[in-house]
């Protein structure tokens, strides 16, 4: 691939053995396991966290991880199927009472390694997740350093830490000759960047798919040594002053390829040969591994690029909306697209879907990890996915009634049905932290509620149920409750104009689900108490 | 002769510079030679820690920004950061700069006789070279076109500044006036990629043996040993996180890892001369000689490791012999053009004979790549040249003239109406943006080689382009009311691509004054007598009055505004006006116009300010309205 130049995965792999990082987690590893208790040290600014090894366990058995809206993880994303851990490891993780004594030591700190050696280190990486998986990120940077760990969970472990971009945080040191690591149960899945060492050097590799291949070729090749487990400290000693010495190519002719040069490096620095069989394996594990087309900065820069070409697009649903707002007939854009029947319906359909499948593909691409690792975070993206939201997905939305069988149908709102860019976008808004709204003299140009319309469809539905009187009391005075607390909630909403006009004209559907309520409660002769609430609310906050 | 070509100095010029740096020993402060018409101000070496590392200064490399109004070149314009120094080094070149010496009056009469100026030092001198070359580009090269160019030749210097220092050189086009000689274990120019934690405490004894005054060291001295290790522990950390950083792809482990570790800011700037036994090697890529301060250093078996640190202060001591064997060695030059990891060719063997690892060249390679890549990028830029003009042109002379016809001008017309050329216009806003946008994602990567942010058509190029355009994103920004969502345009909502294009703009007018954007700001604002400078100040803290092309953001917030509230903001704003038609930022065939938000809302305004406005504004503004 022409526009992979250069392999860094040893690189990586060097720089980090020859920081005091690599050094001082594992003398303080060391001092953890001779006195058997979590150890906190200091030096030179970050603070060591080690945790002990534990002999003599039962690995191996697996239990859901305690996720979303539990306590413990509640940061962590939870896709089907479950999160899960060791069972042991778990058990030890409150055993050692991890949680308490981290709670009081970390006050005020800046920069936290958590570390550990062997089944101390599955612990670590657990802390580690447990600090980084609170519902906001804790105020210190979390560095998990673990050496010749077992694997801490399964396979939909792995991926929730990637989704939740939390993978970044993990490097587990591995001898290529230490068995621990390598669990012999299927559903055991690594995640994070694993560090190979052998004598000759190491190779960093970050993707858990080429982990487990690279577990295959030395399950399948190795000599597994049982002491191997304990030589870390030599491995540590040997690899932390190989700077000093330069690597040549033992095997030949260097490829003339810089790419081809690097990887073949990185073969011999796990000890293999390029030209066995095992080495070419390895070689291949680590091409798989490392080559990305183009780098994730550049990928942005034209994302930028794209971005612009498909902003014609919103810029048509822009005018479309305006146009609507100025229509004769006095229906918002929602309810013109909804009714899809002129040619501009159509064209402004085109729109939409193209604006979609843009925002799809940078959603994927940021869960993908293909784009640069804080691109979420950049002003522009966020203000102008947020404007794409706020235009587009009422659209989305009469869409969505506009072809729903009503019988079958769920609502837009229901789980799985509203598309998964717009959660993504809200998501990103949120750790953004959008500045605070003002006074607003005005309607605002698009409704700041951007699930405005699915809630209305929601409560017509209900209006239309109890004016047809066919459920029973129970379900029409819940059904009732739900229509008075839209009603409140969208008298809200206009009274502090954070809709758009297309919301008040006067036939759009809030207006006719309004009038339609109206007309029920004078037939019914309810008292109009709900605006009299909300004068007196509008006279508290004035 | 081919060095002279390659570097912009010849033999002679480092001979005498050599005997001056040398000379220079026996001053306190500098040394001025005169020879066929050059000045030389050779400056001594220092060999006490407080020299390296400023005692007050608790950064973990002894840093410190440089300050802007003293060097108002040394910053990146576009990121608005100004460039990091070792603090120790520039209080040094203070003092000689300062009344206790007579270099100022010397450095003067130079300049008044027009000669050329060499400042040049052997190791720590090096380093007080090197700032006196930029204190003399800021304080005299930039105001008068008739100033020679200097020269700065250095011995063993360690480094001085990060990367923004290297990249405002690089710029201005400055970087070709600096020229470092390396002998090939030297360990003081890599000394400055050490934490000062680390070798803090072996630092004076080692100083005490880099001075060739004192007594020789031994072969087998354990305190050297360690301190050369951990010198190129630091380095190597450096040097492969920098090499990760340019050929990786972003990745976050990189970047985690990084967070945790101390990273020397300091960085290589101009040409380097690394010289072997038989040769000298010429590089221009300060990429490309960090990967080399590192690589050149390495063993190649256990008895070259026990030998290297006692090379690395010997070496320190071996510039007299390159100096005197610069015509006698083969000169190899490495570049972007020379291919370079097949050994058989003479930087092949160069390579060799500075002992460079197959990984080494490697990195040598990615460095040399990441300057054509960039140099690629700027081309790939360039070709969208065309484009961006004929949109712009478009906009000149059909969408404007087009608007003014409805009497209200291309902004307000942009912003109520919804006619197809309105249409077209905010196509072409938005595909322009997308243009600028990727243009600024690049420079802010520093993805583009560092003379683009100072290249003039580009320059011109950005400021035609916001003086059209971002009227129309704040037009496009009120007619959305998006204030009422996030609040005014100038608090957090204007594009960075049209901050970044004021900046370059800025600098390019300012530049030859010596003199930085902010300044010149509130010193118009302190002319305008607006009451007490901390209050006015307070007022005019998010206001669009600091940039013509924000003019409309500005007054669209003043418009709902009740006058006495924002005086002091429209009084800034009518103050800078004048300045700004003249400048072409705002025009004035548009602002004026009869139905133009501006000129409406300016006659809202009370009567006994419109009778006090300067009187262009009230002669164009009243007048109108009694004719019409």
């Amino acid at each position: 691939m022409e526009d992979c130049r250069f392999e860094t995965s040893e690189l990586q792999a060097s720089l980090m053995m020859s920081t005091p990082l690599f050094t001082d987690s594992w003398s303080s590893c060391n001092a953890a396991n001779c006195d058997g208790s979590i150890k906190i040290q200091h030096i030179a600014g970050i603070t060591y966290v080690a945790i002990p090894a534990v002999p003599m366990i039962q690995l191996g058995d697996l239990v859901g991880l305690p996720v979303a809206g539990d306590v413990l993880f509640p940061g962590l994303s939870s896709d089907e199927p479950l999160p899960m851990v060791d069972a042991a490891i778990l058990n030890l993780f409150f055993q050692l009472k991890i949680k308490e004594v981290l709670e009081l030591e970390l006050v005020g700190k800046k920069l936290v390694v958590i570390t550990a050696h062997s089944t101390g280190g599955a612990v670590a990486a657990l802390t580690a997740l447990w600090l980084l998986s609170q519902t906001s990120l804790p105020p210190f940077r979390v560095f998990c350093i673990t050496f010749g760990s077992p694997l801490l969970g399964n396979q939909s472990l792995s991926t929730s830490i990637s989704r939740s971009r939390l993978a970044h945080n993990f490097c587990h040191v591995v001898s290529i000759h230490d068995l621990v690591p390598r669990s012999s149960n299927e559903q055991f899945w690594p995640f994070g960047t694993y560090l190979f060492c052998s004598d000759n050097g190491g190779v960093c590799l970050d993707n858990a798919d080429s982990v487990r291949r690279m577990f295959d070729i030395l399950n399948a090749t190795g000599t597994p040594n049982i002491e191997e487990h304990q030589r870390y400290g030599h491995y540590v000693f040997t690899l932390s002053h190989m700077f000093l010495k330069s690597r040549s190519f033992l095997g030949g002719n260097i490829p003339d390829n810089s790419y081809q040069a690097g990887v073949a490096l990185a073969v011999e620095a796990l000890g293999f040969s390029n030209d066995d069989t095992s080495g070419v394996l390895v070689k291949k594990c680590i091409e798989k591994a490392t080559r990305i087309v183009r780098a994730p900065i550049l990928r942005s820069a034209e994302l930028a690029n794209d971005l612009a070409s498909v902003l014609p697009a919103r810029l048509e649903i822009q005018w479309y909306k305006d146009r609507c707002d100025a229509s004769k007939e006095k229906l918002g854009y929602y309810d013109f697209f909804k009714r899809y029947s002129l040619k501009r319906d159509f064209k402004v359909n085109m729109s939409r879907i193209r604006l979609a499948q843009f925002w799809d593909k940078v959603v994927k691409m940021v869960e993908t990890n293909e784009l640069p690792f804080d691109f979420h975070l950049g002003k522009k993206w966020v203000y102008t996915a947020q404007f794409y939201q706020l235009l587009a997905e009422p659209l989305d939305i009469a869409n969505f009634y506009k072809n729903r069988v009503i019988k079958s149908g769920g609502h837009y709102l229901d789980q799985g049905n509203r598309p998964k860019r717009y959660e993504v976008i809200d998501q990103w808004q949120k750790g953004f932290g959008m500045p605070h709204k003002c006074v607003r003299s005005r309607y605002t140009s698009t409704t700041q509620d951007t699930c405005f319309w699915a809630k209305l469809e929601e409560v017509k539905e209900c209006l239309d149920e109890v004016i047809k009187e066919s459920s029973d009391a129970q379900r029409r005075s819940l059904l009732w409750e739900k229509i008075i607390r839209f009603e409140r909630y969208a008298n809200t909403l206009v009274k502090k104009k954070e809709v758009s006009k297309d919301v008040k004209a006067e036939n759009s559907s809030y207006s006719v689900w309004v009038g339609n309520l109206r007309e029920f409660k004078v037939k019914m002769g309810y008292v109009n108490e709900i605006e009299m609430v909300d004068e007196s609310d509008a006279m508290e906050t004035s | 002769m081919a060095f002279e070509a390659l570097t912009g100095i010849n033999g002679d010029l480092i001979t005498i510079s050599w005997m001056a740096s040398k000379g220079a020993n026996q001053t306190e402060h500098y040394l001025k030679e005169e020879v066929g018409g050059i000045i030389f101000f050779a400056f001594p070496p220092s060999f006490s820690s407080e020299d390296l590392f400023a005692t007050a200064n608790t950064s973990p490399f002894g840093e410190i920004k440089m300050k802007r109004n003293q060097f108002p070149c040394m910053r990146s314009i576009g990121n608005n950061v100004d460039a990091t120094v070792n603090e120790a080094f520039l209080k040094n070149l203070e003092v000689i700069i300062g009344p206790r010496t007579s270099f100022y009056a010397s450095v003067q009469s130079a300049v008044e006789r027009e000669q050329q100026i060499v400042f040049t030092g052997h190791s720590f001198g090096g380093a007080t070279a090197i700032l006196a070359t930029v204190w003399y580009l800021e304080t005299y090269f930039i105001r008068n076109p008739n100033v020679p160019e200097p020269r700065c030749v250095t011995f063993g210097a360690p480094l001085v500044g990060d990367y923004i220092f290297k990249q405002a050189l690089g710029r201005e086009n400055w970087s070709r006036f600096f020229v470092n000689f390396v002998t090939r274990f030297d360990i003081v120019p890599r000394i400055m990629l050490a934490r000062k934690a680390s070798i803090e405490k072996t630092l004076p004894y080692v100083l005490g043996k880099l001075d060739s005054t004192r007594a020789p060291i031994q072969e087998s001295d354990q305190i050297i040993t360690e301190f050369y290790t951990t010198v190129m522990r630091d380095t190597y950390t450096v040097a492969s996180k920098a090499i990760c950083q340019l050929i990786g792809n972003g990745e976050a482990f990189l970047e985690t890892l990084s967070s945790f570790l101390e990273l020397s800011p300091y960085i290589p700037v101009g040409t380097f001369v690394f010289s072997t036994q038989k040769r000298l090697v010429v590089v221009n890529n300060s990429d490309a000689i960090l990967q080399m301060l590192f690589y050149t250093c390495q063993s190649n078996d256990e008895q070259e490791l026990s030998l290297i640190p006692f090379l690395s202060i010997r070496d320190h001591n071996g510039y007299k012999e390159l100096v005197q064997s610069i015509g006698i060695k083969l000169l190899n030059h490495l570049d972007l053009h020379n291919p370079l990891l097949d050994g058989e060719n003479s930087i092949g063997s160069a390579l060799d004979d500075l002992g460079m690892s197959t990984r080494g060249r490697q990195c040598i390679h990615a460095a040399l790549e990441a300057e054509k890549q960039r140099v690629e990028n700027q081309k790939k830029i360039e070709t969208k040249r065309d484009k961006i003009v004929e949109r712009l042109t478009w906009i000149v002379e059909k969408y404007k003239p087009k608007c003014q016809t409805h009497k209200n001008g291309y902004y307000d017309s942009f912003k109520y109406s919804n006619e197809e050329n309105d249409f077209k216009a905010n196509d072409t806003r938005v595909e322009l943006a997308g243009i600028f946008d990727e243009v600024l994602g690049l420079v802010k990567k520093g993805q583009l080689p560092d003379g683009f942010e100072g290249s003039g058509g580009w320059i011109n190029l950005a400021t035609q382009y916001r003086r059209l355009i971002e009227p129309l994103d704040i037009s496009n920004y009120y007619r959305h009311l998006k204030n009422e969502d996030t609040g005014p345009y100038m608090l957090h909502r204007r594009p960075s691509r049209y901050i970044y294009a004021q900046r370059g703009y800025e600098h390019k007018i300012l530049k030859p004054k010596g003199m930085i954007a902010e300044d010149v700001f509130w010193n118009k604002v302190n002319d305008l007598n607006l009451g007490l400078q901390q209050e006015i100040q307070e007022n005019l803290k998010i206001s669009g009055s600091k940039c013509g092309s924000c003019f409309w953001a500005e007054v669209e917030e003043l418009k709902g505004k009740p006058y006495e509230e924002v005086e002091v903001r429209v009084k800034t704003l009518q103050g800078m006006l004048e300045g700004w038609i003249g400048d072409g930022e705002v025009d004035d065939k548009e602002i004026f116009l009869e139905g133009s938000t501006f000129r409406k809302w300016w006659n809202t305004l009370p009567d006994n300010h419109k009778l006090h406005s300067p009187h262009y504004l009230r002669g164009r503004l009243m007048d109108e309205t009694r004719a019409t």
